[in-house]
């Protein structure tokens, strides 16, 4: 008789226990995801940073000043997906128009500083991709657990939705417009 | 050259005639000295244990007084000047060649990529550089041997070759990349590991590459920096193509490539005549290196 009683109590138990361990993995998978924008953000912030060094070595060359360049360029905290792509479209932008100039000046191109601040907009960039692909990757394993049953239940219960992924934007696989 | 393959020829010959007269001495010897202890006792198993135990202590005591293992090293180590030095100059140039030592233990354990268990050989060092990457490379037995006093067990960790190479990115955490086959390797994985030395397993976002390869770091942001998706594709020709399991480890920005091959590479056989010698294992040793550099791109020097 007691057995007929403590296996639904068993039962119920293992079902809290495993309840309690999808919630916890699924809020430690948004931990990182946060992490891995916040990298994003970082990566984004440098690239600027550099970018902003170049343009001050070009503005002898180039006619625009550089507040001009970057200043459609907003970067912030707790911006938006779409905020984030767009900043990140508008550096390549400026990235191009930068390159672009040193291409008709070969005394800037040719120049220690602007070949070193070029060296660090390469890593920056490749730093930038591996956040990009490191956000990727954990959104992609949130969204299959969120979708995937029996973890859907877990996730539907505690509200938890699909994420947007950080993708490269339409207009990027155009060619870049060069004039500012 | 030739002259050179000629008198190493003639060494050859000499050690192996040498060595044909002590098995000679040592097998009469013992045969003797057993055959008369079986005569008297009449225990059989006692006269052929007898025939090796003296056999074997006889040829080595005899190998050892009237020189036969210092011609035997003498003859490997101008067989590696001829026919491993050489071909390792005309591939890269300057190389600097030890082939009695190789890359020191403390350097292997500290990577701590490997088990490193209770006994370590290594030999056939080579230092060099190709493209302007620089590598060093040794062939490295590690084991692990017990004993209980009633019986005993050796297990080979590894056994294979070992290269050490320039990197051409900065980074500031440990990367390991394991190919599937690879056993023994130390993950650090472990829950009693501080956290700070720590490695993590990391899903990388290609599928094949995950069924090949397990990669654990300390900071997931930089194997993904390190793992570009060009990377994983040259590591996935690399696994189809290499000669053993093998492992990768980023350290204190080098990086560690074990090839495990499961024999010494490069060694010469006694009994085979060095005017036809097998270079077989001299070239796949070249073009390995060769290999590695080209196909991840480790002359890329935009960082440097």
């Amino acid at each position: 008789m007691p057995l007929v009683f403590a296996l639904p109590i068993i039962l119920l138990f293992i079902i809290f226990v495993w309840y309690i361990s999808t919630m916890n993995s699924l809020r430690r998978t948004e931990v990182k995801i946060d992490e891995a924008l916040s990298s994003i953000d970082v990566a984004l912030t440098k690239r600027f940073d550099v970018l902003t060094k170049m343009l001050d070595i070009c503005k002898n060359y180039i006619k625009y000043e550089k507040e001009t360049i970057l200043e459609t360029i907003k970067l912030r905290t707790g911006m938006s997906m779409e905020d984030r792509k767009t900043a990140n479209t508008d550096l390549d932008k400026a990235n191009n128009f930068i390159n672009a100039v040193a291409e008709n000046y070969p005394e800037l191109k040719s120049s220690e500083n602007f070949r070193q601040l070029q060296v660090s907009v390469m890593e920056v960039e490749e730093h930038l991709q591996a956040a990009r692909r490191l956000y990727n990757s954990n959104v992609s394993q949130l969204n299959q657990r969120i979708v995937s049953f029996p973890s859907s239940i877990v996730a539907r219960s505690i509200g938890l939705s699909s994420r947007p992924f950080f993708e490269v934007e339409d207009n990027k696989k155009q060619d870049v417009d060069m004039s500012f | 050259m030739n002259e050179k393959i000629s008198r190493l020829e003639e060494l050859r010959e000499k050690t192996v005639k040498h060595m044909l007269i002590i098995l000679s001495i040592s097998g009469l010897l013992a045969l003797s000295i057993a055959f008369v202890v079986t005569a008297r006792s009449y225990i059989m198993p006692l006269g052929f244990f007898l025939l090796f135990f003296i056999g074997f202590i006889t040829f080595i005591i005899l190998a050892y007084t009237t020189g036969c293992f210092k011609k035997l090293k003498e003859f490997k180590t101008q067989y590696k000047k001829i026919f491993v030095e050489v071909p390792f100059q005309q591939a890269f140039g300057q190389v600097f060649c030890d082939f009695d030592n190789g890359i020191s233990q403390d350097i292997i354990s500290q990577t701590k990529l490997i088990m490193m268990g209770n006994r370590y050989y290594t030999n056939d060092y080579i230092r060099g550089s190709y493209k302007n990457v620089g590598f060093e490379r040794a062939d490295i037995k590690i084991q692990r041997h017990t004993s209980n006093g009633k019986s005993s067990s050796t297990v080979t960790y590894f056994n294979g070759r070992w290269l050490i190479l320039e990197f051409n990115k900065k980074f500031h955490f440990d990367l390991q990349i394991i190919g599937k086959g690879f056993y023994y390797s130390q993950k650090n994985h472990s829950f009693l590991i501080s956290e700070k030395h720590r490695r993590y397993k990391i899903e990388m976002e290609d599928i094949r590459f995950n069924q090949l390869f397990n990669v654990y770091a300390q900071n997931e942001h930089e194997a993904f920096y390190i793992l570009t998706p060009q990377f994983m594709d040259a590591l996935k020709d690399m696994y189809n193509t290499m000669d053993g399991d093998f492992m990768l480890g980023f350290i204190d920005n080098k990086l560690h490539v074990a090839i495990h091959t499961r024999k010494d590479a490069m060694e010469p056989s006694l009994f085979k005549s060095v005017k036809d010698p097998n270079l077989g294992d001299v070239k796949r040793e070249i073009n390995t290196i060769i290999h590695i550099i080209d196909e991840l791109n480790l002359d890329r020097d935009i960082y440097k």
